[in-house]
């Protein structure tokens, strides 16, 4: 199977602190690959990382055999335009109605005339849900139609690799769910590779056809979604089982840390 | 992408190769909006040579039907490869063009 | 001691860091700015003409009552001022020269200046800083948009045509505000308070002004976007930047206007 995306030995540091220590993973073309890890992990980094916004301190990121750690700002933006992204909170522009944000991509990089641009926009409002919704501004919408909005926004391009941030964040189950369907069915449909971050349980198992699970920084699986249920690693049966992490340190350490010295 | 054109008596067939993308369909849409201002009475388009089109190529052809039920024009499409017929079923537009698997079916129709 | 020494240059060393680090983002948004300005259009990429004329409207047509009303006292304001002085000399009419001078050169850019740097850019630090907190900017990076001609170009080329548009209504409405003063309450005859006004004033002094209105503009919208973009989370960062905007911008409006006014004074 061809890779879209290969990291090897990706390192980032915020200040001081080392985020990555050295990532290296591959995501085949075509798949729904789901990163997964707890909190503070580093999934958020990566995928930053991955869409171009954050330049790592060393190690590379091949997308379709190029790197983009290493590119010029104008081949970024060529690769931009060929990737879509959902943010955590959607990230629409405010000031916009749902239509111009998702005619923004189309009406910046083509020569498309403003009928056509309208009938695309239709179609990808309507691809998510919210046709007839195209006047509104995003304020005037519920967290939900504002995730699907920014997929529609994603997908102006014709994306060949979309993103996803924590898609359920913030959404009730029923919410999360139909959000999840919405992924799989575009993904069955246009056959992109899709990348999705997340920590929830239910939409890896309903999503994923391949699964990276960071820990502090480092890979800690990669595989299947099959062989993730079926991992032996204490790691993934402690994130798969939802128990916390043991406690390490024992009382002597503990009274060096509340007393501060 | 390339555009042949070829005038018949009683209808048009617009043949077209290659990839309709977002930088070709401009190119597209001139030459349907031609077509559409002669009010030519049936188009017919032959996608056997299409490899790939983009949302920008549907929406060219949605527009020029839009244009064309206008004065009662005909927009039939023929020989759509398997790939570009799955994304007309998702995006329901096989409900919407008229498809046939040759030509001659699309000019006898 | 060493330690009490080391501690004193350690922190000197971090802050002088830190302002470092601040100076070379500001140089690198400087140095966007006006490549998306000036250089990209040349390439073929113009700039966004219709957000440029609604930043327009919202920073020039939408300040000009409060450029107005505030023109008009201070031209009164001065009027008074100049005639306290002035009557002990009998030179009453002479309140028409200073007026006149004294907002053209440098009453009419500099406070225009304050009036812009608290409406826009204020506006500006707080638009483009909760733009920043709601990945907004990260979503325009991710569509292959640049944030800067985006957003920062529109503004500094509508502040760019505005600014010296405003300064130009405030002289006008200051000198009329020294007039409309002078003939009533000091009793100066009005034909000769317009003589006076005229041979007072030269064009290189409406130039000056303009000039340093012109600057000013570019001083407003770069702060104003300089602090939105160092928003890094959160409301509560917005309103300390969109501050620090109007009190950055001030700060550099009136200490860019001592170096362009000693300027003029040495070389014309």
């Amino acid at each position: 199977m061809e890779n879209a995306i290969e990291v090897s030995n990706l390192v980032t540091y915020y200040g001081e602190r080392k985020i990555l220590k050295g990532i290296t993973c591959s995501i085949p073309t075509g798949t729904t690959t789901v990163i997964v890890g707890g909190s503070g992990c580093g999934k958020t980094t990566l995928l930053k990382h991955l869409i171009g916004l954050l330049k790592p301190a060393s190690g590379s990121i091949h997308i379709h055999g190029k790197d983009i750690a290493t590119m010029d700002n104008a081949s970024l933006d060529e690769y931009r335009k060929k990737m879509g992204v959902l943010f955590q909170g959607a990230a629409l522009l405010n000031s916009m109605t749902l239509a111009e944000n998702v005619a923004l991509p189309l009406k910046e990089h083509t020569k498309l005339k403003a009928p056509v641009i309208d009938i695309i926009v239709r179609m990808k409002l309507d691809l998510v849900g919210l046709s007839g919704f195209g006047e509104f501004y995003p304020a005037e919408l519920s967290g939900g139609m504002k995730k699907r909005a920014g997929i529609a926004r994603a997908m102006a391009m014709d994306p060949v690799i979309l993103f996803f941030d924590e898609p359920s964040a913030g959404l009730d189950p029923v919410t999360a769910a139909g959000l999840d369907e919405l992924i799989l069915r575009l993904h069955r449909v246009f056959k992109m590779t899709v990348v999705v971050v997340t920590h929830e349980l239910p939409s890896i198992f309903a999503i994923a056809d391949y699964v990276v699970m960071l820990d502090k920084g480092e890979v800690a699986f990669v595989g299947t979604l099959d062989d993730f249920k079926n991992s032996d690693k204490t790691i993934v049966r402690a994130f798969l089982e939802r128990r916390p992490e043991e406690e390490s340190y024992s009382p002597d350490n503990y009274f060096k840390i509340i007393a501060g010295s | 992408m390339k555009i042949d054109t070829v005038l018949h008596s009683d209808y048009t067939v617009v043949s077209i190769a290659g990839e309709i993308d977002m930088y070709s369909s401009p190119a597209l849409r001139d030459m349907l909006l031609t077509l559409v201002k002669k009010n030519t009475a049936t188009v017919i388009v032959n996608l056997k040579e299409v490899r790939y089109i983009d949302s920008s190529g549907i929406a060219t052809f949605v527009e020029a039907l839009k244009k064309m039920l206008a004065y009662k024009g005909k927009l039939k499409m023929a020989q759509v490869p398997d790939r570009l017929m799955e994304i007309f079923n998702f995006s329901k537009l096989d409900k919407v063009f008229e498809i046939y698997g040759s030509i001659e079916d699309a000019a006898n129709s | 001691m060493p330690q009490i020494v080391e501690r004193v240059l350690g922190s000197a060393g971090r802050k002088a860091l830190s302002q470092l680090k601040d100076l070379h983002k500001a140089a690198v948004l400087i140095n966007e700015v006006f490549y998306w300005t000036l250089v990209s259009p040349l390439r073929g990429k113009p700039p966004r003409i219709r957000a440029t004329i609604s930043e327009m409207v919202k920073t020039g047509y939408d300040s000009v009552l409060i450029v107005v009303v505030i023109g008009f006292f201070v031209g009164a304001i001065l009027a008074l001022q100049s005639a306290y002085q002035l009557r002990k000399f009998g030179a009453m009419l002479y309140v028409a020269n200073l007026v006149g001078v004294a907002v053209t050169r440098e009453l009419g850019p500099i406070i225009t200046a304050i009036i812009v740097a608290g409406r826009s850019g204020s506006a500006f630090a707080a638009e483009i800083g909760s733009m920043k907190a709601q990945e907004e900017v990260d979503a325009l990076l991710s569509m292959g948009i640049n944030p800067v001609r985006f957003l920062v170009v529109p503004k500094l080329l509508a502040l760019m045509v505005m600014q010296p548009a405003l300064t130009t209504f405030f002289d006008v409405v200051g000198i009329f505000g020294g007039f409309a003063l002078a003939v009533t309450l000091l009793d100066v005859n009005a034909a000769s308070y317009i003589n006076q006004t005229i041979n007072a004033l030269q064009v290189n002094d409406l130039v000056t002004g303009l000039v340093k209105a012109w600057a000013f503009s570019a001083i407003i919208t770069i702060t104003g976007a300089y602090q939105g973009f160092q928003v890094n989370a959160g409301a509560e960062e917005v309103g300390k930047r969109t501050t620090a905007s109007v009190v950055m911008s001030i700060f550099f409006v009136i200490g860019f206007d001592l170096f362009f006014t000693a300027l003029f004074y040495y070389f014309t």
